[in-house]
C-alpha cells in the first residue's frame, strides 16, 4: 500500500516520473545545432564585411555610396540573426538546466518517498501480526496510532515539495517559451507562424491542423480548435494558460461531438485563507472567481472551471481545466487528473479530478476536488442520441450536450450545483460530499467497472489492515476505480502533436 | 555632377560569389536550423510541454524563412552588382565605339 494512497495525497512518484520522463539530450542537442548555426552566421557576417572592403577599394561615387549602405545593411541584418540563433539557444540550455534541476530534485525526493514507503510497511506488518484474541482492534488502532499516523506530515511535506518542484520547472519552461516567441524575423518581419495578442483564429487554425491534420472548416471544428486552444477567453494574453489533455479515441461517424463542463454558476465563491497578499479588505478570506452563468448549450471551452469534448466524428478527446482567479490577483491552473478508455460499442468512460490550485494545500486530501466519472454512449439515448450516465460531484453544476455536424444540439444532462451551506461557501460545504449517481441508468458505470475492472477491489493485505483498524482511504466511490493517468500531449517532430490512446477495453 | 571610380570586372566577381557561395551558406544555413524541428524535444509529462515545444517550432519556422529572406537578399544584391558591372563595361564600350567613330571620322587614329 502507498502511504500516498493511504492518506489520499499526490503521488510523489508519479508526479517525479512526470519529470524523469523528460530527456535533457534533446534539448541540448536542439540547443548546440543553434549555437553552431549562430556561429557559422557570425562567419557569414564576416564575410559580408570583407566583400564590401573589397568592393570599396576599387568603387567610388554615388552609387558605390548607396551599394556600401545596402551591403552594410545586409551585414547587420545578418549579425542580428546569428544572435538570435545564439539567444534561442541559450533558452533551450535554460530549460534543459530547469528540467535537469527538477530532475535531480524528483529523484531525491523520490528516493525519500521508498523511505516513508519503508517505514509504512514496517507498521503495516506490526499491525497484520497482532493476533486475533482479546481486544486486538483496540491494540491494531493503538499501533496505527503510533506508528502510521505520524507517517503523514512527511507524506503531505513531500508531496508537497514534489508539487513545487514540477511548478517551477514548468515556470522555467514556460518563460524560455516566451522567449522565443518574443523574437520576430529581422530581414521578414512576418516571417513564421503568425502568433500575436488578438490572433486567436490564427493560433486556433493551426492546433487544430497539429491535432487533426485539417484546417478547422464547420463550426463544430471551430468549436474543437477554440476547445484546444490553451489562451482561449484571453484575448490580452496576460493569463495564465489553460491546461489541456487530449487523446485519440475510435471514431464513431456521425454521433457529432459530446460535450459539456463543470461550472460554478456564482460569480464569486469562498475559497479558503486570506494569502499575505489579499489588500481587497474582505474579513479572513479570499474569494475565487466562479462562472456566473447558468446552463447553457453555447457556453466556450474557458467559461467553466472544467470542460470536456469527446468528438466522435474524428476520435478525439479534450479536457481542460481553466484558470482560477483569486481577489487578490492571483492566477493559477491545477493539473487534471483525466482517465479515458474506450469499449468495442464506441463507449467511452471519462473520468476526471481537477483541484483549485488557488486552494489550501489540503484539498486534495480531503477530496476537495471536482470529479466526475460518466460512461458516454454515442447511441446509449432515445432514437439513437447519445447517452450520459455515472457519477458526478455535488459541485459545482454539470452540462452534458450532444452536438451534430450542421445539426441541432441536444441536452443530455444537467445537474445544478449542491447547495449546502451559507453564501459563498458552496465549494467548502459540497466539493467534499459524495459523487452523485446520475443519468436515466446510473449503473451504466457499475456494470462497465464490474465487467472490465474485476480486479479492482483491495488486496487481501489490505483488507486485512482495513479489518483491523477500520480505516479507508476516502468514502466516495469515486476513489474505487482509478483509472491511468492521460499524459499531456508531447509536440512531435515538424510541430505535430503526438497524442495518447484511450485505453482500449473489452 | 560627382566623380567616380570603378572596376567592372572586380565588381562582377564579388557579385558572382554573393550568388554562388555567399548565399549557399545562407541556403545551408537556413537548412541546418529547419533540420533541428525534425526531433521533438523532450520535455517531461508536463502541462507546459505542448506550448514550449509549439513556440520552439514556430520560432525555428521564423529563423528558418527569415534566414531564407536573407538568402533572396544576398541573391539579389550579388544579381545587382552584376548588373552593374555589365553597365560599367556597356558604357566603356559604348564611349570607345563613339570614341572609335569620331577617329574615323577625323580620318582614323583614335581607335
Amino acid at each position: 500500500m502507498s502511504v500516498f494512497d493511504l492518506f489520499g495525497l499526490p503521488d510523489v512518484h508519479e508526479l517525479a516520473d512526470r519529470v524523469l520522463a523528460g530527456d535533457v539530450s534533446t534539448l541540448r542537442t536542439a540547443a548546440s545545432t543553434g549555437r553552431t548555426a549562430g556561429e557559422r552566421l557570425g562567419a557569414q557576417a564576416g564575410t559580408l564585411a570583407r566583400e564590401r572592403a573589397e568592393i570599396g577599394l576599387g568603387w567610388t561615387g554615388d552609387a558605390a555610396v548607396l551599394a556600401d549602405a545596402k551591403l552594410r545593411s545586409t551585414e547587420d541584418s545578418v549579425r542580428k540573426q546569428a544572435r538570435q540563433l545564439m539567444s534561442g539557444a541559450d533558452d533551450l540550455d535554460d530549460a534543459g538546466d530547469a528540467l535537469n534541476r527538477a530532475q535531480r530534485e524528483a529523484r531525491r525526493l523520490d528516493g525519500l518517498a521508498r523511505a516513508l514507503e519503508g517505514r509504512l510497511d514496517a507498521a503495516l506488518d506490526l499491525i497484520r501480526s497482532v493476533p486475533l484474541v482479546g481486544d486486538f482492534q483496540a491494540e491494531a488502532l493503538g499501533l496505527f496510532s503510533d506508528f502510521v499516523a505520524p507517517l503523514r506530515p512527511d507524506g503531505v511535506a513531500l508531496s508537497l515539495a514534489m508539487r513545487e518542484v514540477l511548478d517551477r520547472y514548468e515556470a522555467a519552461l514556460a518563460t524560455a517559451g516566451q522567449r522565443l516567441a518574443s523574437e520576430p524575423g529581422i530581414v521578414r518581419p512576418d516571417a513564421g507562424p503568425v502568433d500575436v495578442g488578438g490572433d486567436a483564429s490564427g493560433r486556433q487554425a493551426a492546433l487544430y491542423r497539429g491535432v487533426y491534420g485539417t484546417d478547422p472548416v464547420s463550426d463544430l471544428d471551430r468549436m474543437m480548435a477554440e476547445a484546444l486552444d490553451v489562451r482561449s477567453g484571453d484575448p490580452r494574453g496576460i493569463d495564465v494558460s489553460a491546461h489541456v489533455t487530449l487523446m485519440r479515441i475510435e471514431p464513431v461517424p456521425g454521433a457529432g461531438v459530446i460535450h459539456g463542463s463543470a461550472f460554478i454558476a456564482d460569480r464569486a465563491v469562498f475559497g479558503g485563507p486570506e494569502s499575505p497578499f489579499d489588500r481587497d479588505g474582505t474579513p479572513g478570506f479570499s474569494l475565487h472567481g466562479g462562472d456566473g452563468r447558468s446552463f447553457d448549450p453555447k457556453a466556450r471551452p474557458h467559461d467553466s472551471r472544467v470542460s470536456f469534448f469527446v468528438d466522435y466524428e474524428r476520435g478525439i478527446v479534450v479536457v481542460r481545466q481553466n484558470p482560477s482567479h483569486a481577489d487578490d490577483g492571483t492566477s493559477a491552473v491545477g493539473d487534471p487528473t483525466v482517465g479515458a478508455e474506450q469499449d468495442r460499442d464506441g463507449r467511452v468512460r471519462l473520468r476526471t479530478g481537477a483541484t483549485n490550485p488557488l486552494a489550501p494545500s489540503f484539498s486534495d486530501d480531503v477530496g476537495f476536488t471536482v470529479r466526475e466519472d460518466v460512461i458516454i454512449d454515442p447511441r446509449g439515448g432515445t432514437d439513437g442520441s447519445a447517452s450520459v450516465n455515472g457519477r458526478v460531484g455535488a459541485y459545482p453544476s454539470w452540462e452534458f450536450y450532444q452536438r451534430h455536424q450542421d445539426g441541432p444540439t441536444n441536452m443530455l444532462l444537467q445537474r445544478p450545483q449542491g447547495g449546502w451551506g451559507p453564501d459563498l461557501a458552496g465549494p467548502l460545504a459540497n466539493l467534499p460530499r459524495d459523487t452523485a449517481p446520475v443519468g436515466q441508468d446510473p449503473t451504466e458505470l457499475e456494470r462497465w467497472n464490474q465487467r472490465y475492472h474485476p480486479d479492482q477491489v483491495p488486496s487481501e493485505r489490505e483488507r486485512e489492515v482495513e479489518r483491523r483498524v477500520g480505516i479507508t482511504p476516502i468514502g466516495d466511490p469515486w476513489y474505487d476505480n482509478p483509472l491511468p493517468r492521460t499524459p499531456y500531449p508531447q509536440g512531435g517532430p515538424d510541430g505535430g502533436l503526438t497524442l495518447p490512446h484511450a485505453i482500449q477495453v473489452d | 555632377m560627382t566623380g567616380f571610380g570603378v572596376e567592372p570586372e572586380a565588381l562582377d566577381q564579388v557579385g558572382a560569389r554573393f550568388r554562388a557561395d555567399v548565399s549557399g551558406t545562407q541556403r545551408s544555413i537556413a537548412d541546418q536550423v529547419q533540420s533541428s524541428a525534425q526531433s521533438a524535444l523532450n520535455v517531461g509529462d508536463v502541462a507546459a510541454a505542448a506550448e514550449f515545444q509549439q513556440r520552439w517550432y514556430d520560432w525555428v519556422q521564423t529563423r528558418f524563412e527569415d534566414l531564407q529572406a536573407t538568402d533572396d537578399l544576398i541573391t539579389g544584391v550579388g544579381a545587382a552588382l552584376q548588373e552593374t558591372a555589365r553597365e560599367y563595361r556597356q558604357s566603356d564600350d559604348g564611349i570607345a565605339a563613339d570614341l572609335g567613330r569620331i577617329g574615323d571620322d577625323l580620318g582614323g587614329g583614335v581607335r
